[in-house]
């Protein structure tokens, strides 16, 4: 077997490699204690895709701003108000069912799934990006959901679908709990196996959380010039997707700019192999402060090439210049400027 | 009044142990499990939860107007119970004992648990009165805390372990161990296994 060498998609990463059920461990009583039949099972899938991805998305949308500790209680509400029109809906038109899901539906309000995709990722993301997480999230827990529900049915009860094929001598055990983590086992062991065949960089390894803004530097650290190729200003190497690609973009993104570039940095490429780690770069001898008339000098006229090899003066000698010396600069009148540009003149003269 | 109080805790801990026998709260436990330093205070702060829920919850019963309304109304205010003893929980050390941001993250995650919210539904079903409810919001708490120990202690050895499979490796050696755990449960309920 090969392994992919191509970044996988949101749908993927969400449902496959960090699945929620077989692979984090999220979100498990209503698999283990009530998907023991397909229709119980497709209801709960369909409950829990509607309070994941609508409680995700109006995270994004509302409760990025409130404090983590008060959302944590918003979570709660908001889950119990999803929850409300499927169980009065539940109550009053199919009351079997309704007493079958015992107390496995009320407490889908307070699904732990839910609490840690919005703080991991939806309160970090755009609302449209939440939604796709929540749906592909919710995609992951329904497929297990399913596939467990019908094994635990076809074993435990001898029927699928409602439909009794083995009426006796079944292994009922297999609707308790217990058969929920034992068949849950067995799904996990494949699904690893499925991972470590095609992807094994991401067995054992945490869902990466999205790119937040960062506080201390805004932007990128600036690029050696030495490390950059000797081109003519036509060859440059940079299109704009790639520009657009750059952690910057993201950043920008997170401030609410809708880019596509948070997108990119939202599905992070995995090295194939371990990084190796840079040689820490010596630091750069600081120059000497200039005086304030070095500082007002005329800077070299730039050449069309030195773009790309020698480094941009502008931004070594401006900030030099003590801030006592700007305000000295500033706080001086045009006419102050010109009389004394006007004595020096008579001086040569 | 104390031997009801005990009935009701040794069934929530013991026959029908709501963690391994009901599945409540197992990612939770298992999330706690991993951080052997913490595990016992969130495992304890899961288990304040639970009686303090459950003490509100039921003395919320006593009022008629309460009591009449449907199961769909009943999950809306036990929502916001635990809402609120969550909040008012977090507030007291945030303000009161000037805690670390990390330890009210730790609270959250003791808070939204489906077993915190399942112990007033069963109490609600069973139609317990005041005194059982605590008993079964400490034993489920009890409950917890003891699911916390025993899947620790399983995963550190289940880690050590060199023989076990390459592909059952992690969750999936867990979730077995945890299955073997929940049969012995099954075994102290008497339910049939085969039918």
């Amino acid at each position: 077997m090969t392994t992919r060498s191509k970044s996988p998609g949101m749908l993927l990463r969400n449902a496959g490699l960090f699945n929620p059920v077989l692979v984090q461990a999220v979100g498990l009583c209503p698999v283990v204690a009530m998907a023991t039949s397909l229709r119980g099972a497709a209801l709960l899938a369909l409950v829990a895709t509607v309070v994941i991805t609508l409680s995700e998305w109006i995270a994004s949308l509302c409760l990025k701003r409130v404090e983590r500790w008060v959302r944590i209680a918003l979570y709660i509400l908001l889950g119990s108000v999803l929850v409300l029109p499927f169980m009065s809906f539940l109550e009053k038109n199919e009351p079997e069912l309704f007493s079958s899901l015992g107390l496995y539906l009320p407490i889908m309000a307070v699904n732990s799934l839910v609490v840690l995709r919005c703080e991991r990722f939806a309160v970090k993301i755009r609302p449209t990006s939440a939604l796709r997480d929540g749906l592909t999230a919710s995609f992951g827990y329904t497929v297990v959901l399913i596939l467990v529900g019908l094994v635990r049915e076809a074993l435990g009860s001898g029927s699928v679908g409602g439909f009794v094929f083995k009426p006796e001598n079944n292994f009922s055990g297999l609707l308790l709990p217990f058969g929920g983590f034992l068949i849950l086992g067995f799904f996990a062991a494949v699904l690893r196996s499925v991972i470590s065949a095609y992807w094994p960089k991401y067995l054992d390894k945490k869902q990466p959380k999205p790119h937040t803004r960062h506080k201390k530097s805004k932007r990128p650290a600036p690029v050696e010039p030495e490390s950059l190729p000797d081109l003519t200003p036509d060859e440059t190497p940079f299109s704009l997707e790639d520009i657009e690609a750059t952690p910057y973009g993201a950043e920008q993104a997170d401030e609410g700019e809708e880019t596509e570039a948070a997108q990119a940095v939202y599905t992070p490429v995995q090295p194939e192999s371990e990084p190796v780690a840079a040689p820490e770069p010596e630091p750069a001898a600081q120059p000497e402060p200039l005086t304030m008339v070095e500082a007002l000098e005329p800077l070299e006229a730039p050449q069309v090439g030195d773009v790309f090899t020698k480094p941009n003066r502008a931004s070594e000698v401006r900030p030099q210049v003590g801030d006592q010396d700007l305000e000295a600069l500033f706080s001086r009148s045009l006419d102050d400027v010109l009389e004394g540009s006007h004595a020096e003149e008579e001086k040569k003269s | 009044m104390i031997f009801a109080f005990l009935n009701a805790s040794v069934f929530a801990l013991l026959l029908q142990n709501l963690v391994f026998d009901g599945g409540f709260g197992m990612s939770e436990a298992i999330r706690i499990a991993t951080k052997p330093k913490e595990f016992l205070p969130i495992a304890f702060t899961v288990a304040f939860f639970t009686s303090m829920t459950a003490v509100i919850c039921s003395t919320l019963e006593l009022i008629p107007a309460v009591h009449d309304l449907t199961t769909a109304y009943h999950l809306l205010i036990y929502c916001a119970v635990l809402a609120a003893v969550y909040l008012s929980f977090t507030a007291l050390i945030r303000f009161g004992l000037k805690k670390q941001n990390e330890a009210i993250h730790r609270i959250g995650m003791a808070a939204v648990n489906t077993l915190v919210l399942a112990v007033p539904m069963i109490n609600r079903r069973a139609a317990f009165g005041v005194v059982e409810s605590v008993g079964v919001g400490v034993g489920a708490g009890l409950a917890f805390v003891l699911a916390v120990l025993l899947i620790g202690q399983g995963q550190e050895r289940l880690s050590e372990n060199e023989s076990i499979p390459d592909v059952f490796r992690g969750k999936p050696a867990l979730f077995l161990y945890i299955a073997l755990i929940s049969l012995g449960f099954v075994g102290l309920s008497g339910q049939a296994m085969f039918v």
